[in-house]
């Protein structure tokens, strides 16, 4: 039994059988700007915290998230509207962004990402002698 | 009429205008965030919100899932009524973001209520309900007499 199963491996040229779960979802994103940075807030229910890759390349912000959204085998689907790919956006980063100080949240299915503004831009007082 | 030879770069030419000014537009939000200048794409998100759902039926149970990012446990009542399952709730701004300056607002908020009719009687006093990433799940186990049942007939 094992060795049919080795050649089938074999023969496809995968060690593993990828899920395919459809094509990825964009979340939906809120943007606040605050005195010395913004606050974006994606809605990600499901996904798990674990498996949110939040990346910064450049002037890009990658966020990724797979999702395993499974019913047990033989369910009768009544109602089927929640997305099965897997959570994917990518925003572009003002020059105005400190990439360094970037800050990732995850609760009750929302992602919280904390940008700082870099100095250059941030407003300054100045005091009056 | 007359034959025309193919010719592939014309044909390019003809891709449709607004397929490119979609591209156009897609780029220009790319470039424009974070700058600060995107208060035209905040109105095309403010209808109802109507959190998605499956409804997975078990040969003993109904599973019951539902989207609800950022709702609180104690915001959502779960009624069985009549064979009518009614879940509803509320999603609240966070006040920390409130007097912040919104460039974007895509998420949905407010109050929300959706019913569903179940094809078969439940078991409404084990309904059972959890709460996870977002993701409200809830079983309602289905009445004894509501499950198929296996007859032994003997034939003689």
């Amino acid at each position: 039994m094992s060795q049919t199963n080795n050649a089938l491996v074999k023969h496809n040229g995968e060690s593993a059988p990828i899920p395919f779960e459809g094509p990825a979802s964009l979340p939906p994103a809120d943007v606040a700007e605050e005195k010395d940075g913004y606050i974006l807030t994606m809605d990600m229910p499901g996904a798990r915290r674990e498996a949110i890759s939040v990346t910064v390349v450049g002037g890009t912000l990658a966020v990724k998230a797979p999702l395993v959204r499974t019913h047990a085998a033989g369910a009768r689907m009544l109602y089927r509207e929640i997305p099965r790919g897997s959570y994917e956006r990518i925003f572009t980063l003002g020059d105005g962004i400190d990439r360094e100080s970037i800050d990732a949240q995850y609760e009750n299915g929302v992602l919280t990402v904390r940008l700082r503004k870099s100095e250059a831009v941030k407003p300054k007082e100045i005091t009056i002698r | 009429m007359s034959l025309v030879r193919w010719n592939p770069t014309r044909d390019l030419s003809a891709f449709p205008s607004d397929v490119l000014s979609m591209r156009k537009e897609i780029n220009r939000l790319f470039d424009n965030f974070f700058h600060g200048d995107l208060a035209d794409t905040t109105s095309a998100f403010t209808s109802a919100w109507v959190p998605a759902v499956d409804i997975a039926e078990h040969e003993g149970d109904f599973v019951v899932r539902m989207e609800l990012p950022g709702v609180k446990k104690d915001e959502v009542k779960i009624t069985m009524q009549e064979g009518v399952l009614t879940i509803q709730g509320e999603k609240k701004q966070e006040k920390e973001t409130k007097g912040s300056d919104y460039h974007r607002v895509e998420r949905s908020y407010g109050s929300f209520q959706r019913s569903f009719t179940l094809p078969t009687t439940v078991k409404a006093e084990n309904i059972d309900a959890s709460f996870k990433d977002g993701v409200l799940e809830v079983t309602l186990p289905k009445a004894e007499e509501a499950k198929p049942k296996q007859i032994d007939v003997k034939v003689k």
